[in-house]
């Protein structure tokens, strides 16, 4: 039974060392190695952390549709990387609609560059970026 | 520029440095496409009394939706001095456009959530007719070059989500934890902008409705015409 987050981790999961988002980060996604859902750990250096809050509510007329928001956070080593990661996400994300295994689905990003949030208590910096996204709501049998 | 008073406005009421946090999210702007409402309605024969109430409707529409989003989003703004609370602020601006040879100008009206209003430049009220009207809400608050607003907005992870860590101190191998965010009360977190905005946005284009009617009803009113949607 597949949900949003399973669905985008397995996306970045697939991407190869010559997408633009793998080639910036410096190495492709390994699930709980650099690429995180929810919680982002203190170590590694490098990762990338999806998680998920709620969102606009879900239509009103059409009730399949549902549009949930998803924080997808970079945390690196430079800024620089940080950055042109995050810049990479976003013009692989915007209008990106082959997310979804077995729904429709279409990632629609909220700004044109990422967000510079902190340097963490490590002082490794930390940009987000923020995604509107818009289903046919999941199965939930 | 001074207001129809011929006062300038005060350096306290408007900042030199203006630094519009969250406003990405928080942006609501709506252009009104004077041809194609009139293009809709059967024939007016004053375009131009029809235009003014359609600004003065449509902006009190809007000022009234911002402040409805502004009140919800403060109560969730995380506090401690106070201070982020209290910068929560609605601005509107209709934009100067150019109709049938004459131009009209641009109105920036600042409202606060006490329900004071200041307007920065203009040479006409909000009564002059506007082919654009944006609205902005925003929270400021800087910190020792620390953007607060943002940082409160856009931080997800609480305090017990953020994994402890080792780092070397003086050769030594030491644990540290995450920071505690400070500010956060009960009832405020992340996203305390965002969310009341996604909550209520829905409602706009029922508000926006209800204000064009009522500029189709008052226009009727004074003069004396029975305009109607087709």
């Amino acid at each position: 039974m597949a949900n949003l987050v399973e669905d985008l981790e397995t996306y970045f999961l697939s991407l190869t060392a010559t997408n633009p988002i793998c080639s910036n980060f410096g190495t492709t996604f390994t699930s709980n190695t650099n690429l995180f859902i929810v919680v982002e750990p203190a170590s590694p250096t490098n990762s990338l952390t999806i998680i998920p809050y709620g969102g606009s509510p879900p239509d009103t007329r059409h009730r399949e549709a549902q549009y949930p928001s998803v924080q997808i956070r970079i945390k690196t080593n430079t800024a620089a990387k940080g950055y042109k990661t995050g810049q990479a996400v976003i013009n692989t994300m915007h209008l990106n609609d082959r997310v979804g295994s077995n729904i429709k689905m279409k990632c629609f990003v909220k700004s044109s560059a990422p967000i510079f949030l902190k340097f963490d208590e490590e002082d490794y910096p930390v940009w987000v970026i923020n995604l509107d996204i818009m289903h046919v709501q999941y199965s939930v049998s | 520029m001074p207001g129809p008073s011929g006062k300038m406005p005060t350096a306290a009421a408007f900042p030199a440095r203006r630094y519009r946090t969250v406003k990405q999210e928080a942006l609501n702007k709506m252009e009104g496409d004077i041809k194609a409402l009139m293009r809709s309605l059967t024939s007016i024969t004053d375009p131009m009394s029809f235009y003014r109430l359609w600004t003065e409707h449509t902006t009190r529409a809007l000022i009234a939706f911002c402040w409805d989003v502004l009140d919800h989003a403060v109560a969730r703004t995380p506090y401690r001095s106070g201070e982020l609370r209290s910068s929560g602020l609605v601005t509107i601006r209709t934009g100067a456009k150019q109709i049938s040879g004459t131009v009209f100008p641009a109105v920036d009206v600042r409202a606060d959530r006490r329900g004071n209003w200041e307007l920065r430049t203009h040479t006409s009220s909000i009564k002059s007719p506007a082919a654009l009207i944006t609205a902005e809400i925003s929270f400021e608050k800087i910190d020792d070059g620390k953007d607060i607003a943002l940082w409160a907005h856009e931080e997800l992870l609480g305090y017990e989500e953020r994994a402890a860590g080792k780092r070397a101190d003086k050769g030594r191998t030491t644990k540290y934890y995450a920071a505690k965010p400070g500010g956060y009360g009960v009832g405020t977190g992340p996203k305390y902008l965002e969310g009341p905005y996604l909550e209520k946005v829905g409602h706009f284009a029922g508000i926006l409705q209800e204000a064009t009617n009522f500029a189709i009803r008052e226009y009727n009113r004074k003069s004396g015409q029975r305009v109607r949607r087709r």
